[in-house]
């Protein structure tokens, strides 16, 4: 489906502007507002973009993140501080 | 896994990128993965967490192909336009266990591509390249319910 909208000067200014700000072609971006438009605010797509924007705001504020790889270290490490936990508290039930 | 070496020195050689984790999209897969792990028990829920980091390393390469989160990266943007603030694309990959059909058992992975490390957008690795994952969350559901539990040990046996 084609639609052919006659858009107010300023209305098309801010379009494109948004679909700027969004990285996206102002087709696309388009196509999206009208989408939302017509499914309403999902609640899920709120929860994210709060959630995203507060992150952002940390990595603005000095949050320079963690490596994936020094995170997957740090996590392994702690399964395997619970498994020896896990032993130690077996040995003792055993005992 | 994670190299930050840009492969300047070969042209031919796709950029590898880093991956770095906010410290809140961190926590969302500890939260995640406890979770889990109260449902369903600590060997799902490590298998889980595992299949996770291997879908987070997938996005050393050709991270810039990853689709756009259509609606989260709209919204997001008119934020901080509306703040006079640069904008973001905002990138997303699904993962979901092999095996595993159900929506329920989806989570998305948010992420930022950096090319290089900028004043706007927080610290990375120097000037190498980075993908700066924002968010993860459970997908299409507001709660991971017992039901999913259940699809998910399942699809781990």
């Amino acid at each position: 489906m084609t639609l052919i909208l006659n858009l107010p000067p300023e209305a098309e200014e801010q379009l494109k502007a948004a679909a700027d700000a969004a990285g996206q072609d102002v087709n696309a971006y388009a196509v999206s507002v009208v989408l939302r438009g017509i499914q309403g605010d999902t609640q899920e797509a709120r929860e994210a973009t709060t959630a995203i924007l507060a992150a952002l705001e940390d990595a603005e504020a000095g949050d320079k993140g963690i490596l994936l790889s020094d995170y997957v270290e740090q996590s392994r490490g702690r399964d395997r501080l619970r498994d020896a936990q896990d032993k130690r508290q077996q040995r003792r039930k055993a005992a | 896994m994670t190299s930050g070496d840009n492969s300047g020195e070969n042209d031919t050689e796709p950029t590898v990128y880093a991956i770095r984790l906010l410290r809140r999209a961190a926590a969302d897969i500890d939260a995640a993965r406890d979770y889990i792990f109260d449902v369903t028990g600590e060997a799902i829920a490590r298998r889980w967490r595992e299949g996770l980091y291997e879908a987070l390393a997938k996005l050393t390469r050709f991270p810039q192909g990853y689709s756009v989160a259509t609606e989260e990266n709209a919204r997001v943007n008119e934020v901080l336009a509306s703040q006079g603030k640069p904008a973001v694309i905002i990138r997303q990959t699904v993962y979901r266990r092999p095996g595993s059909g159900r929506q329920g058992l989806t989570y998305k992975v948010f992420f930022v591509v950096k090319e290089s490390d900028d004043s706007s957008g927080g610290g990375g690795g120097g000037d190498a390249p980075f993908v700066q994952v924002v968010h993860v969350r459970h997908a299409a559901r507001d709660t991971f319910t017992n039901e999913d539990a259940a699809s998910l040990a399942g699809d781990m046996e």
